[in-house]
């Protein structure tokens, strides 16, 4: 038999038809003499929406419209989906699970999309199902229910999450169900399941709280940290909403945020050896300045002694120290982690020699940054991280983590003497963070190959405790009379202030240190005071460590 | 039940026919034939269609059986309460 579609008229039809269902709903009789030609009329709807319809979709699908080029905007039969039972949504669903074409899916990523002219769904379609989709499922938990339950074989409600406004426990049931290690089915696409799952946990960006409560759940933590396919981005901005976010904006929750790192010490010194994907990395180390504070007095460095860190009375075990050197050997195998981890650290020894203030020689402090500063070095140690710095040379560039923290130090002179230091952390932390993918190459310095990344760390480290220390000394006038330097004058201040803004804005790393060096050089001459200040923070326990690289 | 409101009932039924034979599902046929689409599965569209427009006229003219019927008992009403009228005067 002779088969042919006019792309015009079937859309012309289309149409018809949602004015034909539509008007027969609008037949309406109390009287008892119509009983019959109400059943009639609603055999002849439910022809409509059951068979006739579904089939119209079918032929729109099938390879014969694949030459489809000429489609208009127009609204479709989508249009007519409030009348349609439950049971006929669910199976257009499922149709359109079988239609969905690559372009969708790219302009669904937000990707460049080469056009919506792609045979069956366009984008009003979509949306106009989506948004039926989401009206049910807010109304009708059974409904919700039933259309979860295809999540795992229709990639496809995935990607409807994104076109409409789903309540976050539905989002968050998809993610977790679609997350699950048993699933996907082997008859699924697992590139196409992967961009799905990725656009459900977008849809919780705006729920911190949503996005940690799923990282508690050691299956969709494990997901995310095994499954590379997924979008690497989303997955970082979900790691710290859920990490960051949600434990800055409800400090009650950092126990929470502890127990993910805990789950994550052990997912990567256990089944997923020293390996986490790239975006849960970076997520990771750019949460990293809520938890230092805590984390770096935590850390006990003796081998079968663990790492305790105590939130709200309660204990939680971070592991050994080894073991969460094999965390942050995971989490530094990627420049652009390394990249977030840089204003993390910065910030915290910052606000520590800030915090310190005129004590910062004779209290305790800056020996937690220095203990933190050694577990890097000896991660970026790790074997693994090893394996890849030499893979990393053989192509003529070197990530270095120390390079990174310039940008930590650009903003000691915000964070010194500020009103409050969170919102400075979360905009240095986050634009960090989006450098990193945007201009990390910015960030990468091309040194020469035996020139160890983890020989580098420590000093610079070293420098910056110091650098911070001469910033809060500059920026506070109170510090400076707490320690009797009211002799520093004016134009010496300036030029203090000129070179740390020289220092801080210098991405070179041998350059960094040579302004460094000539900065303390030209402090002993000028400003002897301070040099004695800045030698007694010197001696401060696991200085010395640090400016020998450890 | 009254004359009047048999009439009543009655010019309802016509009105919902002549509403059913106007709705737009009883022209649909135009915008599926074979120069937009050909094969199977149309066809069985079509036939199905077919089944339920012929349902939907027959409907209609039950409808105004219906509603005939109503006339004539209307009617009905009216002679025997003529004929009252006249046994009474």
């Amino acid at each position: 038999m002779d088969i042919g579609y006019d792309p015009q008229r079937v859309r012309a039809l289309s149409h018809r038809t949602t004015d034909a269902i539509n008007g027969l709903h609008s037949i309406h009789s109390d009287d008892p003499a119509a009983a019959a030609a109400l059943r009639t009329v609603r055999l002849t709807r439910r022809n409509l929406e059951d068979h006739w319809m579904p089939t119209l979709l079918r032929i729109v699908g099938s390879d014969a419209m694949v030459s489809w080029t000429a489609l208009d905007r127009t609204v479709g039969w989508w249009t007519a989906m409030s009348p349609l039972t439950d049971d006929v949504l669910l199976g257009y669903v499922t149709w359109a699970n079988q239609l969905l074409p690559d372009p969708l899916q790219l302009e669904t990523l937000g990707l460049d999309a080469p056009g919506l002219d792609a045979p069956g769904l366009d984008k009003l379609d979509l949306d106009v199902l989506a948004r039926e989709l989401a009206l049910r499922v807010r109304r009708d938990p059974d409904f919700a229910d039933r259309l979860l339950g295809l999540a795992p074989t229709a990639p496809i409600i995935g990607q409807l999450t994104g076109r409409a406004d789903f309540p976050s426990t539905f989002l968050a049931d998809v993610v977790t169900t679609m997350m699950w290690p048993r699933v996907p089915q082997t008859t699924v696409d697992l590139a196409e399941y992967a961009a799905s799952l990725s656009i459900a946990m977008a849809g919780l960006l705006h729920d911190p709280t949503a996005c940690l409560d799923l990282l508690l759940d050691p299956a969709v933590l494990y997901g995310i940290a095994s499954w590379e396919a997924l979008d690497a981005d989303i997955v970082r901005e979900f790691t710290l909403a859920g990490l960051y976010d949600a434990v800055a904006a409800d400090p009650g929750r950092l126990g929470d945020g502890y127990e993910v790192i805990a789950n994550l010490t052990t997912i990567t010194n256990g089944p997923h050896n020293n390996e986490l994907t790239p975006g849960l990395a970076v997520g990771v180390a750019g949460s990293m300045a809520g938890y230092l504070p805590t984390l770096a007095p935590a850390l006990n460095f003796e081998a079968n002694t663990r790492s305790v860190v105590i939130v709200d009375d309660v204990e939680i075990d971070l592991g050994t120290y080894d073991e969460l050197v094999g965390l942050f050997g995971a989490v530094l195998r990627y420049d652009s982690a390394q990249t977030a981890l840089g204003p993390a650290v910065s910030e915290y020894a910052t606000q520590t020699v800030t915090d310190l203030g005129a004590d910062v020689g004779s209290l305790t402090g800056v020996e937690h940054v220095a203990d933190f500063a050694d577990l890097l070095v000896d991660a970026t140690r790790a074997k693994q991280t090893s394996l890849m710095a030499e893979a990393a040379t053989e192509e003529g560039q070197r990530r270095q983590l120390a390079g990174a923290l310039g940008f930590g130090l650009s903003a000691v002179a915000t964070v010194v003497g500020g009103p409050a230091v969170t919102p400075v952390v979360r905009s240095v932390v986050r634009s960090v963070v989006s450098a990193a993918v945007e201009l990390g190459t910015e960030l990468v310095a091309n040194v020469e190959p035996e020139t160890m990344t983890d020989g580098m760390f420590g000093p610079t480290t070293y420098n910056l405790i110091t650098m911070a220390a001469v910033a809060v000394v500059v920026n506070d006038p109170n510090v400076r009379r707490e320690l009797g330097m009211g002799s520093i004058n004016p134009r010496q201040l300036e030029e203090m202030a000129r070179r740390l803004d020289d220092i801080a804005e210098e991405s070179g790393l041998d350059d960094r240190v040579t302004k460094v060096r000539k900065f303390e050089q030209w402090i002993a001459t000028e400003v002897p005071v301070l040099d004695a200040h800045l030698n007694t923070i010197k001696t401060m326990p696991g200085m010395d460590a640090l400016k020998e690289g450890a | 039940m009254n004359a009047n409101e048999l009439r009543q009932r009655a010019r309802h039924l016509r009105d919902l026919a002549s509403s059913i034979e106007a709705l737009p599902v009883m022209s649909l046929e135009g915008y599926a034939a074979d120069d937009t689409w050909r094969g199977p599965r149309p066809m069985l569209c079509r036939s199905m269609l077919g089944r339920n427009q012929q349902q939907l006229h027959a409907a209609a003219d039950d409808l105004r059986s219906h509603a005939h019927l109503f006339e004539q008992r209307a009617a009905g009403l009216d002679a025997i309460a003529v004929a009252s009228v006249g046994l009474v005067g």
